[in-house]
């Protein structure tokens, strides 16, 4: 999935309007990406990738281009 | 072991505290609306126990109802394994106040395990072991904890999830394969994710303990009560379940198809949902009983099995898939035949 895809794919599971993030948006400041948030990223990554998302390696990430980066990462 | 001499479960019953607190009355207090919380976690109220209502008050509530409705005379208990994280006390063991109050015979083994999550599995699997091992022919498993107790009141992030409840399951020798086919498993470096860190031997309560802290997601509790870290918990479930379903149908030979119903350990629905599509189970075999109850640590799934089972939901001879798994990391699951109550 490239890095495109997989905002597109963020903004749905976060309920997002299209366009609303960009690689290098802070997650920290997106309002939706709390406790519950980073469940549904890891969800989407479970479901769209067959990625299990470490939960200490999710919050090593700043931005979304991290979170796309650490996606991409065999398990 | 015995091959021809199988474990059953019997009878289930339950017990829920009078008091339900719901999203309406948290509400105020977490800062989300009622419809959110229902949202977010799939649960409508919880039941939370008295202020001196402790486990041994709601595991013999339960099992007082299998003996109330015939399914066995309280003398032939011959053991009695009660799995709780909220003791009465340090010790003794809750079991044994449990054992007199029930008027069980003192040739009764009675014992606690300390597990959560996965804790009715692993109780089912010491009831099975006892049976089949020729030790004994009958006995309780009971479950139960006061979760409630140790939540502080401004940490929305369990304070939405959790009910208390006790239940007490019958099992005993039975004609065919009842309870087979056991796994098991434990990472106990998650241990930190669901945790009282304060209260034994390793951080004894005190002044220290009691400071309250603001986590950075607005969540308040201090070294006393419960912290759990839902996205190390989510990830968890993510990597072990899969890996229950795959170790019970490696051992049974059978496949998924074969399996009539799914009871999982009813953490949030959020999480469940996703276990369902994860595991590829149709919706309609996925037993559920969250909403009106929450999570009830080792509770959930003889609850769901109860609530199930008086519906109608369940046909003699069906296989049901059972899997705990949480605090720990602990997990188990195993497969159950349906029998219904000999009664």
């Amino acid at each position: 999935m490239n890095l495109q895809e997989f905002i597109q794919a963020f903004e749905e599971a976060l309920e997002l309007q299209a366009g609303q993030v960009k690689p290098d948006t802070q997650l920290s400041s997106i309002e939706r990406y709390d406790s519950m948030g980073r469940l549904s990223v890891m969800a989407m990554a479970d479901i769209k990738l067959g990625v299990v998302l470490d939960a200490n390696a999710l919050d090593r990430c700043a931005t979304l281009a991290d979170l796309h980066a650490l996606v991409q990462k065999p398990a | 072991m015995n091959t021809t001499r199988w474990a059953t479960v019997e009878a289930i019953r339950s017990y829920l505290p009078e008091k339900v607190v719901t999203n309406a009355d948290l509400s105020p207090e977490v800062g989300w609306i009622a419809e959110e919380i229902l949202a977010k976690t799939g649960i409508s109220q919880r039941h939370v126990a008295g202020a001196n209502e402790c486990v041994s008050d709601m595991a013999v509530q339960a099992a007082e109802k299998l003996f109330s409705e015939g399914h066995t005379d309280r003398k032939a208990v011959e053991f009695l394994i009660l799995c709780t994280q909220t003791p009465d006390h340090y010790l003794p063991a809750t079991a044994c106040l449990v054992q007199h109050r029930l008027g069980l015979s003192t040739q009764c083994a009675a014992f606690d395990i300390n597990q959560g999550c996965s804790g009715y599995v692993y109780s089912l699997g010491l009831a099975s072991a006892f049976i089949r091992s020729g030790m004994a022919e009958c006995g309780l498993v009971l479950t139960g904890d006061n979760y409630t107790k140790f939540i502080n009141a401004k940490d929305r992030s369990v304070r939405t999830l959790f009910g208390d409840a006790a239940t007490a399951t019958l099992v005993r020798t039975g004609q065919g394969p009842g309870l087979d086919h056991f796994v098991f498993g434990t990472d106990g470096a998650g241990a930190k994710n669901l945790i009282i860190p304060a209260g034994g031997t390793r951080l004894p309560r005190g002044e220290q303990t009691a400071q309250l802290v603001t986590d950075g997601s607005g969540n308040t509790r201090c070294q006393n009560d419960l912290f759990m870290d839902g996205p190390q918990i989510f990830s968890f479930t993510l990597k072990r379940v899969p890996e229950l379903l795959s170790g019970v149908l490696a051992r049974s030979g059978l496949q998924v198809t074969d399996i009539d119903w799914f009871v999982l350990h009813q953490a949030n629905r959020y999480m469940l949902d996703h276990l369902r599509q994860k595991l590829k189970i149709p919706p309609e075999k996925l037993v559920w009983f969250l909403e009106r109850v929450g999570n009830t640590v080792s509770s959930t799934i003889p609850l769901a099995i109860e609530h199930a089972a008086a519906k109608g939901q369940f046909r003699e001879g069906q296989l049901l898939f059972l899997a705990g798994f949480g605090v720990g990391f602990s997990w188990g699951a195993t497969l159950l035949q349906w029998t219904h109550p000999r009664k």
